[in-house]
């Protein structure tokens, strides 16, 4: 029932437009780059998959996160704005329950998104690749494979967002933490496995690889984490927020 | 009231609304990371010398996401300094011309870019000093090369500005102002590689330092970009953009 | 002398008429009291004589003056208070009114003067946004009261104030013609209120003009017309709950 809500709540605040608008401007870069320039693509050696996720996906996985905190942003700023939250929570209804079928809605979005992403990947592979085999796969795989990826960053930056009154801090903490991100992803260390730089990571052809497998758990781990936070923190700050 | 005044009193409007801690912030998560990896600097693949480098590294992720990206929020926060408390309404009712009101907010927003970049290059210096210390070598780079830079990034960023402007203009919901704005940073990766980059204004700043990296590894001191057709482009570009927003300010206040 | 006139004027958004045909007649130097149920077209009407929103027929002057031309001489001359009020929640209620005195280009004393009117002096140093609602109430009444324009257009001034309030803030509007000499154009949905401060009255009901003049007026018109006159509440009651009638409404 609360998911029901949730997702009444959305209603008019553009939250899945966004999703859908937004996966559709990320999907037409790829097209546009490969069409662009196609020269400089067919002729590499390797998967049509690779070539694709090669060029194109440190801008798709940026515009994944920024959609996700906007995304964030939505939902608890309909809370916020005009004392709605006081509202639920005057009522019997569990605080956690709200954040984890939120959580649900932005993940639903995400793997539209995701999807919508892959399709167009696909297209691209198929128009100028012709003879790509195992092509489905592999995409399909890279898509659930990122939308787990992406599960620590929905659960945190959800965090900050119910955390955040004004959504302008929550806004502009998730843009810090994105751009810390870029700093961070390329360097050697554990910082490798930053929440927002997990994004980054794609599944190439080569599947599996027992980095990203760690990468997986590590995501997998940062997700449980920020959610029991959630759940400590609404035991413990119970009169806050 | 002439445009001075005006912007004398959106100076005052900007008060207690922690842009600048926004604007610090950021900066400070940029020079960390090149702090502690200041050594990465010795083996770099492009060819640079490492305090070439250093500045590069600093400066190229300040230009592509970090300076537009702030903008895009600074200028969506001006905006909405005038909407929560209905302050624009009461502005209207005021006898002031209404595209004056509009352009004076357009300069608060470069001067606040300009104080972006001077928060940038006040940083680099203790940044370059801590690596020096750090490294055992000489990261400071002369003074004229950095200004030059970042005069030139800065001036790169008005059509930028305008265009942000127009957007937070138009798109009443903040939330998808910024969106759009920061959507449209990500392809100026693509764009810039192309040569239709001076169409683009968003990739201006991201692609002069990247010229800028490219003569550096040549041995060159100085950048040579062809200012025909840019200048013509990013002055036509920025007349429009500033001129429908004046236009279009406050439309959505006088249904 | 009128120091506002409409002529039809009319106001229409997509599908509904917010303010339809009016001919009101604002004489100088008297408090009009605009009256009529929420959703009358009150706030709609003042917001025309602000150039806050374009009529989409009729015509209107203040001062003899209309917009758009004279749009800045007849903003420099009134001062408004519309709906909520309009503030920076940022800034302090001595810097709101500071920003709107350096426009009108007034001396600084007379932030300090419109602070005291108002009893807002011993809290000009507190961020608006931290104000009560009567606080930001006053806010937005000092803010037109800056400078004691010669007209004044007041949109439910005293909303959300205390009794007290209600009776400090009636008093000074009350006094501002004689001291300043200045025409007030208040609105309120309360005929109780009205009564009390105003010398002419405006009745507005979805938009169309009911009734004009005189509170005595008024009470002639009632006994005309068979409403219950001993009692101004119940005229305006009963004219409204007509007026409903008449367009084909539900008692």
């Amino acid at each position: 029932m609360t998911f029901a809500l949730e997702l009444k709540k959305t209603k008019r605040t553009g939250f899945f437009p966004a999703f859908f608008l937004g996966a559709l401007a990320a999907s037409s870069l790829p097209v546009i780059n490969t069409a662009a320039r196609p020269d400089s693509f067919i002729h590499q050696a390797l998967p049509a998959g690779d070539i694709l996720l090669n060029a194109n996906w440190l801008m798709l996985a940026m515009l994944n996160i920024f959609l996700v905190i906007i995304g964030a942003c939505i939902l608890y700023h309909t809370e916020f704005s005009n004392g709605g939250i006081e509202k639920m929570h005057m009522l019997p209804i569990s605080r956690n329950q709200i954040f984890f079928c939120k959580a649900l809605l932005l993940l639903l979005g995400t793997g539209t998104m995701l999807l919508i992403e892959s399709l167009f990947l696909v297209f691209c592979a198929c128009h100028w690749f012709p003879e790509s085999p195992g092509l489905l796969s592999a995409v399909f795989q890279n898509t659930c494979y990122s939308l787990l990826m992406m599960l620590p960053v929905i659960i945190l930056m959800l965090l900050i967002a119910s955390l955040c009154r004004n959504m302008w801090v929550s806004l502009g903490v998730g843009i810090t933490l994105l751009f810390t991100a870029q700093m961070v992803m390329s360097s050697d260390t554990i910082l490798t496995y930053f929440p927002f730089a997990l994004p980054f990571q794609f599944l190439s052809s080569s599947g599996y690889s027992r980095e990203k497998t760690a990468f997986l758990a590590a995501a997998l781990t940062e997700s449980v984490l920020f959610g029991v936070f959630k759940i400590l923190l609404t035991k413990f700050r119970r009169y806050t927020l | 009231m002439n445009l001075f005044s005006l912007i004398k009193i959106e100076l005052i409007k900007i008060r207690r609304t922690h842009i600048f801690c926004l604007m610090i912030i950021p900066c400070l998560l940029l020079w960390l990371p090149s702090v502690l990896n200041a050594d990465m600097n010795f083996n770099n693949p492009s060819g640079l010398s490492p305090e070439n480098s250093f500045f590069i590294q600093g400066f190229m992720g300040f230009a592509w996401i970090l300076f537009p990206a702030l903008l895009v929020v600074i200028t969506v926060m001006l905006n909405q300094i005038e909407r929560t408390n209905k302050g624009l309404q009461k502005m209207l009712s005021l006898p002031v011309s209404i595209p004056m009101l509009c352009l004076a907010k357009f300069f608060v927003l470069l001067l606040l870019a300009g104080g972006l970049i001077l928060i940038m290059l006040a940083l680099y210096y203790p940044a370059a000093a801590l690596a020096s210390a750090k490294m055992d070598y000489d990261f400071l780079l002369s003074g004229s090369l950095v200004f030059k830079e970042s005069l030139l990034i800065y001036l790169c960023s008005v059509p930028m500005a305008a265009f942000y402007w127009l957007i937070a203009g138009c798109i009443r919901t903040p939330v998808f102002s910024i969106g759009i704005g920061l959507a449209s940073i990500v392809p100026s990766v693509l764009v810039m590689n192309t040569k239709v980059w001076f169409a683009y204004p968003m990739c201006y700043p991201f692609y002069t330092i990247a010229k800028l990296m490219g003569s550096l590894a040549d041995g060159k001191n100085f950048i040579s970009i062809d200012l025909i057709p840019w200048l013509p482009v990013a002055a036509g570009f920025t007349l429009i953009c500033i001129l429908l927003s004046c236009l279009l300010f406050g439309n959505s206040e006088r249904r | 002398m009128n120091i506002i006139e409409t002529h039809n004027l009319t106001k229409r958004y997509k599908d509904f008429t917010a303010v339809s045909h009016i001919n009101l007649h604002i004489p100088k130097g008297q408090i009009y009291g605009f009256l009529g149920p929420n959703g009358a077209g009150k706030s709609t009407t003042m917001k025309m004589f602000l150039g806050l929103t374009k009529p989409t027929a009729g015509t209107f002057t203040i001062h003899q003056m209309s917009y758009p031309k004279d749009r800045r001489e007849i903003l420099r001359k009134t001062g408004a208070f519309i709906e909520s009020p309009s503030f920076y929640g940022n800034l302090t209620g001595e810097e709101n009114l500071d920003i709107l005195r350096r426009i009108l280009g007034l001396p600084k004393s007379s932030v300090k003067d419109a602070l005291t009117l108002t009893g807002l002096y011993e809290f000009r140093r507190r961020p608006a946004s931290q104000y009560s609602l009567g606080m930001k109430q006053r806010l937005g009444l000092a803010g037109a009261l800056l400078g004691r324009p010669p007209m004044l257009i007041l949109d439910e001034p005293t909303n959300g104030l205390d009794p007290a309030g209600i009776h400090e803030i009636r008093t000074l509007i009350r006094s501002l013609p004689e001291k300043y000499h200045c025409t007030v154009l208040v609105s309120s949905h309360l005929l109780s209120e009205i009564q009390l401060m105003a010398d002419t009255v405006g009745i507005l009901n979805h938009g169309k003009l009911l009734f004009e003049g005189t509170m005595p007026h008024l009470t002639d018109y009632a006994v005309k017309m068979g409403y219950p006159a001993d009692n101004l509440e119940d005229t305006f009651l009963a004219m409204i709950e007509e007026d409903n009638l008449k367009r084909g409404g539900i008692k």
